[in-house]
């Protein structure tokens, strides 16, 4: 708990350029502390903490955030801060899954970029919305900025190179995309999601899909992207369609086992999952 | 105006409130130590070598303990010496202690720990009861035959302990049936989870250990440590800060004994703290229990015969309560319905497991949940409605129980009518539909009958002090309960009433904060002690006021004349011219629950034999399943509780949602599982789930008043039972709403979706 | 390390390792045992205090994040013999402590809700207490308190 003496450094540098240097100096021996809410826990995982902690409480520019055809959002916003920003549907899932994360005590302090990088976090809340949204992330590092795809992100996680750094997301939010998220959990809430579902659609002027994705968390060790064709061509909010490709995504997924839940409850929710988050869309187009 | 019956502030509150309370989680000693302990990395194995000289070497540490260091054999209650401190020769559970460090500081300690040559011969673990009740399975014990006990009880081998209870012709009876059903029902253990982990501060001083500890039961925590150290009960002096939370898990010495020695070689201060983990691996839990049933009965539901085997898991040894309270499970069983034949017997197993201990309810709620279950499984085979089916055999007041205990003033003909105006069970039938479910469970359950002891003084300043060594659990019968009953006897403000710290030392014995007895027990006893402190007033008062005794009346803190309200006194002149005249006023009572006419020659093992103070209840819950998830709705919940007399209503209600809502963790999701390798796989809150608020569905509470002659002003024990009948009550709406029977708890969503999908399967066939 | 923080209003130094949970610092260096070590994990709430007015599990929040913000225990809110909050008030008419070691936290939780939401209803405190774990009431009398002090006096 908390007697064994907690020693490691932490730095708190207050730009990106001074955070990404840092990093780069200390190598392996550092990684960037957000929130804390997953590193605090490294001893009760029986993880060996690192020598540094570089803490990006103090930049502010990882704050920030702006809404429009892109949706960018800061590193540092907590899963709080971005139950209150607003923004059009084709974010709805990414504040539901915010708002429906954890519980308070713990969105007022975990932050985006914690939920996207924290290695070993299955059921991370926020990633299978923003997968479904088509998210990129935005780093920082000794070469400088750059981008890539969350999804390429996520499968890189164990090999970035030290010294990078998230320094905000950016979801695509084009017209006539809507977007929703649905979790599961055993109690009512305030726990880990068994599995939690995030669907994205693209629709014409007529009411049908013509582009969609479902991302699915918990159930495998890192989120993904399934297969979502069985949407496309049907009106938005189709059931049998949607039945149809949550058993596809279901279908593909090999899920982990741990005390949370047993691996075939996992799966065996996920077609239900999808029906509710597809059930969901015609209302926010109403809107 | 009376102040019984209201709902008073409780006199901790504000403290409380304000952060200003001392647990004792927060209790600590200038100088105090560091301690830490070593245990068992494996279930089963033979120490081959024990070897702390490199430990006590190491910088900092003031004192290493062994074995060696703790001669004594003990058990809960005594029932069962089967427990040392510390492993001697064999661990027989994952987490057993096995040497202790005191430090200067928390990094010193546990360096020392890892620094203690451990050599381990593994066993093979029996984790199972079943296979641990196998012919040919190694014993756990193999020395048992030489453990003392209270009472001689049944016992060979694995099985630690077996209580039977027997009445009437069984044989018979089961001959003559219009039907036979055969159920069996498993159930998970269930850990107390206080939010305060258990703590103890020791410290040696004058020849005699001094420990502060949050003990719901200061002089059986006094006794173990006595036992398990080898001194004598009056060697060491328990003091209780403030309680974070018990529910059954801090009656027993856990910590306090190994802080105790400790402290003793190290001449300084311990302290030692439980970790989350350390409390879900090592603090007993709810002992997981299989039970089997067979009832006889009539062709219209009348019950004829039953016949039960309860195989409860004592864990490794018996510092938890599993055996002490073995009988309960037949009294459970038997004290609800009229049972006219049966036979129960209830054997407690050793296994190499953590051992189990007392959680509220202790060893009632599997079994209500399986005699409920099965009634249900009776009511479907006979085609009759499942609350008629249960009213036909209902205990009415005069008719005995299964000990042969006349429950006179049996209630559960009125709690279940209570409940059905609450949520009618027509109307639920009615409106029954796919996917909902409704059940009733009516339920006798005990007050803890134990002796306990008060002294109450008047003083200088005309306010009251109680002195008595009940603990605070929480649920306000010292905060407000005994306060009450004190302040009503002696006519002075609920404000003006304070109760001693609890300290062995400075009161007499008292039995703990167990089955609801403190309002109950303590309350009689400071109630007698008052009494007499009213009469002492009474007479000092006689003479000042030139009056007779039996003219005069205690109101509003003072003593005057009936009827001529400006001859009175201050309670305070009364006092200060009592100590001149005659000597402080003070006395003390003392409690034990009278005897009750039971048939003792059914029963054998029996530590528990009768239902003291019996308290009647029913409970009702209204469930949706979510055929996509197995997810459980409890929708609704009502209670009717017989209180005897309700002191302060609104602590009553309190005591009855946090139970109802420990038995809905249970019913749907609470679990401490084992490893197939004998480890606690629930070692945190992550796994470990406790219910939130937003598991709570809307409870109706209905308090009933049916006075006990011995309670005092009629108050019977409220505390404990809300929590027995949840489990049943929840598994039979379910297996109502899904159309297929429960067999074991807890039901998850991963067990009711396969259950349904299972159904489906079978109807499909 | 030295961090500096405002706690209950005053300027304080915590000179200790960054990583070190906010809540050993208030107990350890501050002598402020009202926040409670109830489980470690992140998973209890009885270590629950303010940090810019909103709820964190101070066992899990290193001491390196509070540095330059204000931070507000249990202690802060009625000062010793000063008249309680509504909130702490509320909770004693209704009932709602039993052993109380959940209650400091409760309390700020509740405190933080009652600041930003102006007429609290039951399905709102219940969730906002979400991560507070009361393992003696069954939250009904705590919920009562809430929605009580709030003013509304709404109890649906
Ligand atoms: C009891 C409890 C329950 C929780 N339940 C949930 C839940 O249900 N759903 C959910 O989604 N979350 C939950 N969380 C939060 C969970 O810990 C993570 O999801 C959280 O988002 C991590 O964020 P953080 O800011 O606290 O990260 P930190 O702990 O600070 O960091 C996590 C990881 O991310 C890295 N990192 C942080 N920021 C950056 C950056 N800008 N660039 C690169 N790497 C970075 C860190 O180096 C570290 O490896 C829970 C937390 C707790 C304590
Ligand atoms: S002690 Fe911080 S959440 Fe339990
Ligand atoms: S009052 Fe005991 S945990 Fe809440």
């Amino acid at each position: 708990m908390l007697t064994t003496v907690v020693s490691p450094d932490v730095r708190s540098p207050g730009s990106i350029d001074d955070a990404v240097r840092q990093l780069t100096d200390l190598g392996a021996d550092a990684m960037p502390l957000a929130g804390g809410t997953w590193i605090m826990r490294a001893g009760l995982r029986g993880e060996t903490p690192r020598r540094c902690y570089v803490s990006l409480d103090r930049i502010a520019e990882l704050r920030r955030y702006s809404v429009g055809d892109v949706v960018e959002l800061g590193a540092q916003l907590t899963h709080r801060d971005l139950t209150s920003i607003t923004t059009g549907p084709a974010a709805t899932a990414l504040r539901q899954a915010a708002a429906l994360s954890a519980f308070p005590q713990v969105r007022n302090v975990a932050t985006l970029a914690g939920n996207i990088a924290a290695t070993g976090f299955a059921a991370a809340d926020l990633v299978p919305a923003l997968l479904a949204g088509q998210a990129e992330v935005e780093l920082a590092g000794p070469e400088g900025p750059h981008r890539t795809t969350l999804a390429s992100y996520l499968t890189s996680r164990d090999q970035r190179p030290s010294g990078e750094l998230i320094t905000a997301v950016r979801l695509p939010a084009p017209p006539g995309r809507f977007s929703a998220f649905e979790r599961l959990t055993v109690r009512v809430g305030g726990e880990y999601a068994v599995a939690n579902v995030a669907v994205s659609v693209d629709v014409d002027a007529g009411g049908s899909v013509h582009d969609a994705r479902i991302a699915v968390g918990a159930v495998e060790p890192v989120a993904t992207l399934g297969p979502a064709r069985a949407l496309i061509g049907h009106p938005v909010g189709d059931d049998d369609a949607a039945q149809a490709a949550g058993e596809a995504v279901a279908a593909g997924l090999t899920p982990r086992e741990d005390p949370d839940a047993p691996g075939w409850y996992r799966v065996a929710v996920v077609p239900t999952l999808v029906r509710r988050a597809v059930a969901q869309l015609p209302q926010l187009i109403d809107h | 105006m009376s102040v019984i019956g209201t709902s008073v502030r409780r006199a901790d509150g504000d403290d409380k409130v304000r952060g200003a309370a001392v647990y004792g989680m927060d209790y600590t000693e200038p100088g105090a130590l560091t301690a830490r302990v070593l245990r068992s990395p494996v279930p089963a194995a033979r120490i081959r070598r024990l070897d702390v000289t490199a430990a006590a070497a190491m910088p900092g540490v003031r004192a290493v303990v062994t074995a060696a260091d703790a001669p004594g054999r003990s058990g809960m209650f005594f029932a069962l010496r089967d427990q040392t401190l510390f492993a001697t020769d064999e661990i027989r559970y994952a987490g057993e202690p096995v040497a202790a460090v005191a430090a200067d500081t928390a990094a010193q300690a546990e360096a020392a720990i890892a620094a203690i040559e451990l050599d381990l011969e593994t066993l093979d673990a029996v984790l199972d009861v079943e296979t641990a009740l196998d012919d040919g399975t190694r014993l756990i014990h193999p020395d048992w035959e030489s453990y003392e006990t209270l009472v001689p009880g049944p016992r060979r081998g694995n099985l630690a302990w077996e209580a039977r209870t027997e009445r009437g012709d069984v044989e018979q009876a089961f001959r003559e049936a219009h039907l036979v059903v055969e159920d069996e029902y498993r159930s998970q253990r269930q850990h107390q989870n206080s939010i305060e982990p258990h703590a103890a501060v020791a410290r040696y001083e004058n020849g005699r250990y001094v420990v502060h500890t949050p003990t719901q039961f200061p002089f059986n925590v006094r006794g173990r440590v006595a036992q398990l150290l080898g001194v004598r009960p009056s060697d060491v002096r328990v003091v209780v800060p403030t309680i974070g939370g018990g529910f059954g898990g801090k009656l027993d010495a856990m910590l306090e004994p190994i802080a105790c020695v400790l402290a003793q070689r190290a001449g300084r201060p311990v302290r030692l703290l439980n970790t989350r983990a350390e409390e879900l691996r090592t603090c007993g839990p709810r002992e997981n229990a299989v039970v089997r049933l067979r009832t006889a009965v009539a062709a219209d539901g009348t019950i004829l015969a039953q016949d039960g085997l309860i195989i409860a898991d004592n864990g490794a040894n018996s510092s938890g309560e599993t055996v002490a309270c073995a009988n309960v499970a037949p009294l459970v069983l038997g004290g609800s319905y009229r049972i006219p034949n049966a036979r129960y017997v209830s054997q407690v197993v050793y296994t190499n497991t953590p051992p189990t201990a007392a959680f509220r309810g202790v060893n009632a709620p599997y079994c209500v949940f399986a005699q409920e279950m099965h009634l249900d499984h009776i009511a479907r085979e006979l085609g009759v409605d499942r609350r008629e089916l249960r009213m036909r055999n209902l205990l009415r007041a005069g008719e005995p129980m299964v000990n042969g205990q006349q429950l006179d003033d049996a209630y559960l003909v009125e709690a279940m009518q209570t409940v059905d105006r609450l949520r009618p069970w027509g109307e639920l039938t009615a409106a029954s539909r796919p996917l909902r479910g409704h059940a009733v469970v009516p339920l006798t359950w005990i007050t803890n009958p134990g002796p306990g002891g008060a002294g109450v003084k008047l003083e200088e300043d005309g306010t009251v002090t109680v002195a008595s060594a009940a603990a605070e659990i929480g649920s306000g019968a010292v905060a407000t309960g005994i306060r009450q009953i004190v302040a009503e006897q002696l006519g002075v403000r609920f404000e003006d009433v304070n109760v001693s710290p609890t300290d062995t030392d400075a009161a007499a014995y008292d039995n703990g904060a167990q089955g609801s007895r403190t309002t109950f027990g303590m309350g009689n006893a400071a109630l007698e002690a008052a009494g007499k402190v009213r009469e002492q007033v009474l007479d000092v008062a006689a003479g000042l006021l030139e009056a007779d005794p039996a003219d005069l009346e205690l109101v509003a803190n003072a003593v005057r004349v009936a009827g001529v309200p400006d001859r009175q006194l201050d309670l305070a002149t009364v006092a200060g011219t009592a100590l001149m005249t005659r000597g402080p006023i003070s006395a003390t009572g003392a409690f034990v629950a009278p005897p009750i006419p039971f048939d003792a020659g059914c029963m054998t093992g029996a530590l528990f034999t009768h239902f003291a103070a019996a308290t009647y209840h029913a409970h009702l819950a209204e469930v949706e399943v979510d055929p996509d998830t197995g997810r459980v709705t409890v929708l609704r919940y009502a209670v009717a509780q017989d209180v005897g007399r309700a002191i302060n209503p609104q602590m009553i209600e309190g005591q009855i949602h946090g139970g109802v809502v420990q038995g809905i963790g249970y019913a749907l999701f609470e679990d401490l599982r084992l490893s197939d390798d004998g480890h606690v796989v629930d070692e945190s809150l992550e796994t470990y789930r406790l219910p939130t608020s937003l598991d709570v569905p809307p409870i109706d509470v209905a308090i009933l008043e049916n006075p006990c002659p011995y309670g005092p002003l009629g108050a019977k024990g409220a505390a404990e039972p809300s929590i027995i009948p949840v489990a049943a009550v929840i598994a039979c709406a379910v297996a109502d709403a899904i159309g297929t029977p429960i067999r074991q708890l807890p039901l998850t969503p991963f067990a009711v979706l396969r259950a349904l999908r299972e159904g489906r399967r079978s109807r499909d066939l | 390390m030295s961090y500096s923080f405002t706690l209950n209003g005053q300027t304080v130094e915590a000179t200790t390792p960054g990583l070190t949970p906010l809540l050993t610092v208030l107990r350890d260096q501050h002598g402020l045992q009202g926040a409670k070590l109830g489980c470690g994990e992140g998973r209890c709430g009885s270590c629950t205090v303010l940090v810019d007015d909103q709820p964190v599990a101070a066992c899990l929040f290193p001491v390196a994040n509070v540095a330059g913000r204000a931070v507000r225990t249990v202690e802060g809110l009625a000062a010793p013999g000063a008249p309680l909050t509504p909130v702490q008030d509320a909770l004693l008419d209704h009932g709602g402590v039993q052993c109380g070691a959940c209650i400091p936290g409760v309390v700020m939780t509740l405190t933080a809700l009652l600041e930003s939401e102006p007429a609290v209803d039951a399905a709102t405190a219940k969730e906002a207490l979400t991560g507070n774990i009361c393992r003696c009431t069954g939250y009904v009398k705590i919920v009562e308190a809430a929605v009580a002090a709030s003013g509304r006096g709404d109890q649906a």
